[in-house]
């Protein structure tokens, strides 16, 4: 018998190997969006150069200075741009591969975010190691730590920085090589810009930012782009088959329709899109390949990119929502202008829904500051109200309100919002 | 041939395909940006060049820029309201300018012009806020030594800012006109803009240069995007002086360095009389 073995080992290894490659070749034709997205060119885009890559729209939003007494500082609004100046400067350090050092222990969590001299970014929802990867020019080892929420980064001359994992109040530790501190503390001291107090406190396994004496903030203004649907139907509906694009009106509302697998309604009194799009496949996207793929998506709507960021990733739906941040802060509207929400789901149903209005170009305001109260006190107005349970999050943000729109130009007005069912609302709006 | 052999090749060719189907699976783990933009560039400029068009080395690093808010038009009466602070020259407006002449030429070193200018400039006696701007060679002509207002450490590309210096015919200064324009405010941080290769490509997409034509400089700086109300908004942008092959003829092309969008000077205005666009 073995010796049968011996004489046929040549054919043994044939058998395996040929076997291989059909396994290998198995997996490449049935995995999904791989690499570079085929990039049906720039057709119909308004836009000559998009400046904001996926590094760009996948950047943390907030900036936390911790000083030597641990008590922490929110920055905005600097004119040096925190964020994405610390990306240039971080970008070239080398982030060595984390090493958890906690998990689930709500309270080392908070003392990492109170680590004297550090700089903390944070993101609102956590985003895949991957996508972080991509962001800060790092080659972390994706099997080690998922996902990310905030970085810790030394201010002083320690080697350490932290990367924390809100979702179970994971920490991992990570060792700094090429990094260069000193311009982190220069960036920091650059002039001009707001900071605020702000104390992290855990509610109901979620960390909360707490501004404990209120915050003063500026109103902005901007000029508003209106985008043509005809130049929507042509991005998203367009396909190399030629296809005509039919359409059947109802009032107010216009469906476009593209064979059986396209459709977009469109609604003209409030500017906003549905577009469904069926791709005839299972799919299987892991969380990394839906941020990539979802952004690629992203820059197809024609949308004004310049101040759109990552906001919220909801698993379920597989979707994600992208809104305009100004000056560190998200915007929202009570009609949903600004916001961009794409999922793609297990069913292999593409979905956008969005407007046509885009914030364009800011202009100067005479509108005045507003002094928001402190956290501590909207969430005692909600509680009073009998809300408060029905809330998952509260944060600063800017409102879009569409009364002050004449379709040119819009004022956004800072206040509290608060995660109301899985969707932002002014919180006075709640209260009425 | 033998079976043997037959397997051996077999064997090999299989081993082969197999470490590129599996280098290909890994790879398709990491997650990759596309680097197509890159590439198309590098495709417009091979273009150009068999366009015939010559330019310098063009940078490819991306800079950085600010939304800024500034006056609508310059403010004569700023320098009208300073003029007696002027000695040694005779300041009036004519029309919407403001010009002055001096009692005597001054002397300057023409291959040098800012040696002296500078030192003009710094003086409040010669120019009023003459610490504001700075020579631009560039837009300088051999008649006329020209400063640019500063606006965020960048020279201002027009409309306003400009102080010109009048040569006569024995090269000496006799005079300038001056426009000013009150700064503003920083409207919102700092952002990504263009780099200059981009910026002549974006130029190239939109027939801005002809064949053969001759890029002479591509210059960063301020202009105006829009007039809003009382205010006009200022972003970053590339100025690119662009000489016709056979008629020699120069023309400034601009881009807007946060779009890339071509600028055209002598804006549209919107049906509102709120706004008017520069481009």
């Amino acid at each position: 018998m073995i010796r049968k073995l011996k004489d046929s080992w040549l054919s043994i290894l044939l058998a395996i190997v040929v076997i291989f490659s059909i396994v290998l070749s198995f997996f490449i034709w049935v995995a999904p969006y791989n690499n570079a997205t085929h990039n049906r060119g720039d057709a119909g885009n308004v836009k000559q150069f998009n400046l904001q890559s996926i590094g760009d729209i996948y950047l943390p939003t907030e900036v936390v200075r911790v000083k030597s007494d641990g008590s922490a500082e929110m920055l905005y609004g600097q004119r040096d741009n925190l964020v994405l100046t610390s990306r240039n400067i971080i970008n070239k350090w080398h982030f060595g591969n984390p090493t958890r050092v906690s998990h689930d222990d709500q309270q080392h969590y908070l003392d990492m975010l109170r680590m004297p001299k550090t700089m903390v970014l944070s993101y609102y929802y956590p985003v895949p190691t991957a996508v972080f990867n991509q962001v800060y020019s790092q080659d972390l080892n994706t099997k080690r730590m998922g996902r990310v929420t905030r970085i810790v980064l030394p201010l002083n001359n320690r080697n350490t920085a932290y990367l924390l994992n809100d979702s179970n109040f994971a920490v991992y530790r990570v060792h700094l090589s090429k990094n260069q501190n000193q311009k982190l503390n220069s960036l920091l001291a650059s002039t001009g810009g707001g900071q605020v107090n702000v104390d992290r406190r855990v509610i109901d396994h979620r960390i909360y930012s707490f501004y404990m004496r209120g915050i003063t903030l500026p109103s902005f203004a901007y000029q508003v782009e209106t985008q043509k649907i005809d130049n929507v139907t042509h991005n998203l509906m367009n396909d190399t088959n030629g296809n005509n694009i039919s359409t059947s009106n109802k009032g107010n509302i216009t469906v476009y329709q593209n064979g059986t697998n396209k459709r977009l309604t469109y609604n003209h009194e409030t500017k906003t899109i549905s577009y469904d799009n069926y791709l005839g496949k299972n799919n299987n996207l892991s969380t990394t390949q839906l941020y990539n793929t979802l952004y690629q998506r992203l820059t197809k709507t024609g949308v004004v990119m310049d101040s759109m960021r990552f906001d919220q990733f909801n698993e379920k739906q597989q979707a994600i929502t992208y809104v305009p941040y100004v000056e560190g802060f998200p915007v929202y509207s009570p009609d949903g202008y600004g916001t961009v929400k794409i999922s793609e789901n297990y069913e292999g149903v593409e979905l956008y829904r969005y407007s046509l209005y885009s914030l364009q170009t800011p202009v100067p305001t005479n509108a005045e500051k507003v002094k928001l109260p402190s956290t501590a006190a909207v969430v005692n107005e909600l509680r009073q109200s009998g809300k408060y349970k029905e809330i998952s999050g509260i944060r600063v943000g800017y409102n879009w309100d569409s009364q002050s729109t004449d379709e040119k130009t819009v004022t956004l007005k800072p206040t509290y919002f608060v995660d109301y069912h899985g969707t932002w609302i002014n919180y006075q709006e709640l209260l009425k | 041939m033998n079976f043997k052999k037959i397997q051996w090749i077999f064997l090999a060719a299989f081993a082969l395909l197999d470490i590129f189907l599996a280098s290909f699976v890994l790879m398709n783990t990491k997650f990759v940006s596309i680097g197509k933009q890159q590439s198309s560039s590098q495709i417009i400029l091979k273009e150009m060049k068999n366009d015939s068009i010559i330019t310098g080395p063009l940078s490819g690093k991306n800079r950085m820029g600010y939304y800024l808010s500034a006056a609508k038009t310059d403010d004569n009466q700023e320098l009208q309201s300073h003029q007696d602070q002027l000695k040694g020259q005779t300041p009036r407006v004519v029309g919407s300018n403001f010009t002055s002449s001096f009692n005597n030429p001054v002397r300057i070193d023409k291959t040098k012009p800012q040696a002296k200018l500078d030192q003009l400039c710094q003086n409040p006696k010669w120019v009023i806020n003459g610490r504001q701007y700075t020579y631009n060679e560039h837009l300088s002509t051999s008649k006329t030594v020209v400063y640019t207002q500063t606006m965020a450490g960048e020279p201002l590309f027009g409309p306003a800012g400009l102080l010109r210096f009048r040569l006569n015919d024995r090269n000496e200064v006799v005079g300038y006109t001056q426009s000013f324009l009150k700064p503003g405010e920083i409207l919102r941080p700092r952002q990504t803009a263009i780099s200059q290769k981009q910026a002549v490509i974006a130029l190239y997409k939109h027939n801005e240069i002809p064949s053969g034509s001759t890029i002479q400089w591509v210059d960063f700086g301020y202009s105006r995007l829009l007039t809003y109300g009382n205010h006009a908004v200022y972003i970053p942008t590339w100025t690119a002086s662009i000489k016709a092959k056979n008629t020699g003829k120069k023309i400034h092309c601009q881009v807007n360095a946060f779009t890339g969008i071509v600028m055209k000077n002598g804006g549209q205005s919107t049906s509102s009389s709120s706004s008017t666009y520069n481009n």
